[in-house]
């Protein structure tokens, strides 16, 4: 499921994009899925076809996609590492009313702190 | 020819009055929140309007057509390359065009809230309608393409009569117009514009932009259904009713063969040969074949009818549904 946000900053394209990326990463849309025509998304998220046009190329470009000429399909990828999920959700049960964007500066911050310390 | 002519308008007829006096309910019953019901009714309203202008196109178009057919068969000599009878052939079939085409415009649920949401997965006319529904049509052009190509096998070389003579000498025998290939090279072309016009229509309205508000989702897959069933009745009930006129029309001729062959040329009956009682009782055969099919289109007709200006839904009270 896709949902964009109109209070959201991220540009629709962006949103599509970063929504779509997680999904596959994830595992929850399988390699080989059929995504919907960008005509048929386009029109649910009530954007214009461009909108979502863009988003699947960039995805096609990120090496997520693959389009022929029967639709848009997911492609094979390495899937996060079960390690890695699991250590995810543990990190979200641990936070306290943190949102989604503070919990991602919070990692960046201390996966920087970390490099600056492994190269010391 | 007028008798064939006026078929099509015929058809029309009776099933808008089979439709008005049995009028039914909504098709179905559904719960809608009380923050959806509101867009709920705007789309009620606005399918209303839609199957009013598909429909008022629908008999304009049949009635020009035919019109036009009407006249052409006064003013046009019946041996140009294009006579009239093309265009009271293809008549059903372009008027069906019509009606699919605008059949496949869904209104959208009107929606206003700040977020929306779409499923991954990509929507095809198998999510809405049974496999069932889409046999018909298919089952219908397969027929008719048959009964193109073996009339087109059966008539004159120049393919547009069916004559026959027993005894040359004697002038018996005869002949008349019969669906050769003249008129049914056209009418595969008409076939496969109808059905590339409504495959398209089938891809647009499985993949017509859904509603975000979960409790109208089911309103969403009965106008869907609903649309579905109009254009594929619609174009099952052009393809056998052009099938029939052509079963009626090669029947026709057939029959007056071997009624024409019981005399001759000085007035003195002469005994019918095998072949053309073999002529005469396929003649029987396909007119009694033509009547049927056309019967079947009407039943059709009625039902694509039925299902367009039904209204899709009602919004139920909660005890109804659960009930």
């Amino acid at each position: 499921m896709i949902t964009i946000d109109e209070s959201d900053p991220t540009p629709p394209f962006g949103q599509i994009r970063r929504q779509l990326a997680d999904e596959i990463r994830v595992g929850n849309l399988a390699p080989g899925h059929k995504l919907p025509s960008v005509r048929q998304l386009a029109g649910d998220l009530r954007l214009a076809a461009g909108t979502v046009a863009r988003a699947y190329s960039e995805l096609e470009a990120d090496g997520l996609l693959e389009s022929n000429r029967t639709g848009t399909r997911v492609k094979q990828i390495d899937a996060f590492p079960t390690q890695a999920r699991e250590a995810a959700r543990a990190y979200i049960a641990s936070l306290n009313g943190l949102t989604l964007e503070d919990a991602i500066r919070a990692v960046r911050a201390e996966w920087k702190t970390t490099e600056e310390a492994a190269t010391r | 020819m007028l008798h064939f002519a006026l078929l099509f308008p015929l058809v029309v007829v009776v099933a808008m009055i089979a439709l008005a006096v049995a009028r039914r309910g909504p098709f179905r019953a559904l719960h809608i929140s009380s923050a959806a019901a509101a867009s709920a009714e705007a789309t009620n309203r606005r399918l209303r309007l839609r199957n009013v202008g598909a429909i008022a196109a629908t008999v304009a178009c049949a009635t020009l057509l035919t019109v036009a057919g009407l006249i052409g068969s006064i003013t046009t000599e019946r041996q140009e390359p294009l006579d009239a009878l093309h265009l009271l052939l293809l008549t059903p079939i372009l008027t069906a065009v019509t009606a699919v085409a605008f059949f496949a415009f869904l209104p959208a649920f009107p929606e206003e809230s700040a977020s929306r949401t779409a499923d991954l997965t990509r929507r095809t006319p198998l999510t809405f309608g049974p496999r069932s529904v889409f046999v018909a049509p298919v089952a219908a052009a397969a027929l008719l393409a048959f009964l193109i190509v073996l009339l087109g096998a059966v008539a004159d070389p120049d393919g547009r009569m069916l004559s026959y003579s027993p005894d040359v000498a004697k002038m018996g025998g005869g002949g008349g117009t019969f669906p050769g290939l003249v008129y049914g090279i056209p009418l595969l072309v008409g076939m496969v514009l109808l059905a590339g016009v409504l495959i398209v229509a089938l891809k647009r309205i499985a993949s017509a932009p859904r509603p975000t508000d979960a409790s109208l989702r089911e309103a969403d897959s009965t106008v869907r259904l609903l649309g579905i069933r109009v254009v594929t009745k619609t174009a099952t009930s052009a393809l056998l009713v052009t099938a029939g006129s052509v079963c009626i029309l090669a029947g026709n001729t057939a029959e007056s063969i071997n009624r024409g062959t019981s005399v001759d040329g000085r007035g003195n009956p002469i005994p019918a040969d095998a072949t053309m009682q073999a002529i005469g009782t396929l003649g029987t055969i396909a007119l009694w074949l033509g009547v049927a099919l056309v019967a079947a289109a009407i039943a059709f007709v009625v039902g694509a009818i039925g299902d367009a200006t039904r209204k899709p839904f009602e919004i139920a009270p909660v005890a109804e549904v659960l009930a």
